[in-house]
């Protein structure tokens, strides 16, 4: 299950190169993305109209992509503009066009009805590209489908048993409850998720960015939006500081979204960024790292998670209080699920009774 | 030397049919070049119908 009328992550920007392409396939479409001289970004459907062969198995010209089958070239608007021997290429060869966003280094592809693109829907992936933030881009391949992974980021509590060596440290991390509450910001749906983890030792991969010789009292903080984007504040002040005294505190924002490749298949882009006046090549390294590390634990685990769900499908789940957050938003996803598959059925009943009207 | 050349049509078709199959019933733009095929392809379900109906018609015959 996944919706359609939302901005899906297909690259960071620095994936795209200047002359050449990126295919990427995003809800079991075939895609080629491409950047024109001009600077402008277009998504084509990864066909050509002719004998559906990939697009990307040709090569660029220019502004334009030739087909590597029989040479039909298509331009930045996916019209045909040469059928090799033909004076004039039909009006019917086109291939697919999708709207493309490009926002602080995250390029969007939208997958729904175009006329329903809508940049205020963008999330504010600030960290991404802010002088004061800084990180080193990640990018992950699941063989699972993108909701078990969303789960995983809905439930901290993981922190403390996968991550015992990296992210977390400390069991106290799954016994602290976060509060959970609907996200109002205009153009965005999702949850709001606040955890606040009192007086534990500092995780191992902290030390890479600050030397706390104290516990400290941590905090994740973080909106995770449809169709799967999570937007995170996270650090620990040493205990004897008070809240608003962050001097000696580690802070971190960060922005991670998944992207259903197919069915059963996620692109997973993410960054871990931190807050220093300019950035630290040993610290981004030592971060990006730590993230990895912890990173393919989750997938380890969720991977192997998945072999058990398709091994005995339909197998019930035990719901725990834990588990709250990620029910609800399955449930944000499922309830507009439904209303994207209704709003469809009601415009192509409205289409037919017009065609019949008319005819 | 041919082989090299027909690696590179067993790519290329692979990938045509990948895309066939993660989309089955995707149209297709008939252009001239193809004229050749759609005539082979055209002679071929002539066969097959030939053959069905003759199998049919032995069956109904025995």
């Amino acid at each position: 299950m996944w919706l359609r009328n939302c901005w899906y992550v297909i690259a960071w920007e620095h994936e795209i190169p200047a002359d050449g392409f990126v295919a990427r396939t995003v809800l079991g479409e075939p895609l080629l993305v491409y950047r024109t001289a001009a600077g402008r970004l277009a998504v084509l459907e990864d066909r050509c109209c002719h004998r559906q062969a990939p697009l990307s198995k040709g090569r660029r010209e220019g502004d334009c992509i030739r087909c590597g089958y029989h040479g039909l070239k298509f331009d930045a608007d996916g019209a045909c503009v040469e059928v090799p021997g033909m004076e004039h290429p039909p009006q019917a060869a086109r291939v697919k066009t999708y709207p493309v966003a490009e926002r602080n280094k995250w390029v969007f592809v939208w997958m729904g009805d175009a006329a329903r693109a809508d940049l205020a829907m963008l999330p504010d992936n600030f960290s991404c590209n802010a002088a004061d933030w800084h990180y080193q881009p990640g990018y992950m391949h699941y063989e699972t489908p993108y909701l078990l992974i969303c789960d995983n980021l809905l439930d901290f509590s993981h922190l403390s048993y996968v991550h015992e060596k990296t992210l977390g440290g400390s069991t106290a991390i799954a016994l602290a409850r976060p509060s959970i509450e609907a996200v109002t910001e205009p153009g965005q749906r999702g949850l709001r998720v606040s955890r606040h983890v009192p007086n534990v030792p500092a995780p191992p991969y902290y030390s890479k960015i600050k030397q706390l010789s104290t516990n400290v009292d941590r905090w994740f903080i973080y909106d995770f939006l449809l169709p799967g984007t999570l937007l995170m504040r996270s650090g620990g002040r040493p205990v004897a500081d008070a809240p608003d005294n962050l001097r000696h505190a580690v802070q971190l924002h960060s922005c991670q979204t998944l992207t259903p490749e197919t069915a059963t298949t996620t692109h997973y882009f993410f960054q871990q960024a931190y807050q220093a006046d300019a950035p630290d090549a040993g610290v981004t390294a030592g971060i990006y790292q730590s993230l990895i590390a912890a990173f393919n634990e989750d997938r380890d685990m969720i991977t192997a998670q998945q072999r058990n769900l398709m091994r005995a499908p339909g197998a019930p789940m035990l719901p725990l209080y834990m588990d709250s957050a990620l029910v609800q938003f399955r449930r944000l996803v499922e309830a507009e699920a439904v209303a994207e598959a209704t709003a469809e059925a009601t415009a192509e009943a409205t289409a037919e009774a017009g065609g019949q009207g008319g005819g | 030397m041919p082989i090299a050349a027909f690696n590179e049509d067993r790519d290329m078709i692979t990938a045509q049919q990948r895309n066939l199959m993660s989309a089955p019933g995707a149209p297709m733009l008939p252009l001239y070049m193809d004229s050749a095929l759609v005539q082979f392809r055209r002679l071929v379900e002539a066969e097959a119908v030939a053959e069905a109906t003759a199998e049919a018609g032995g069956q109904g015959g025995g």
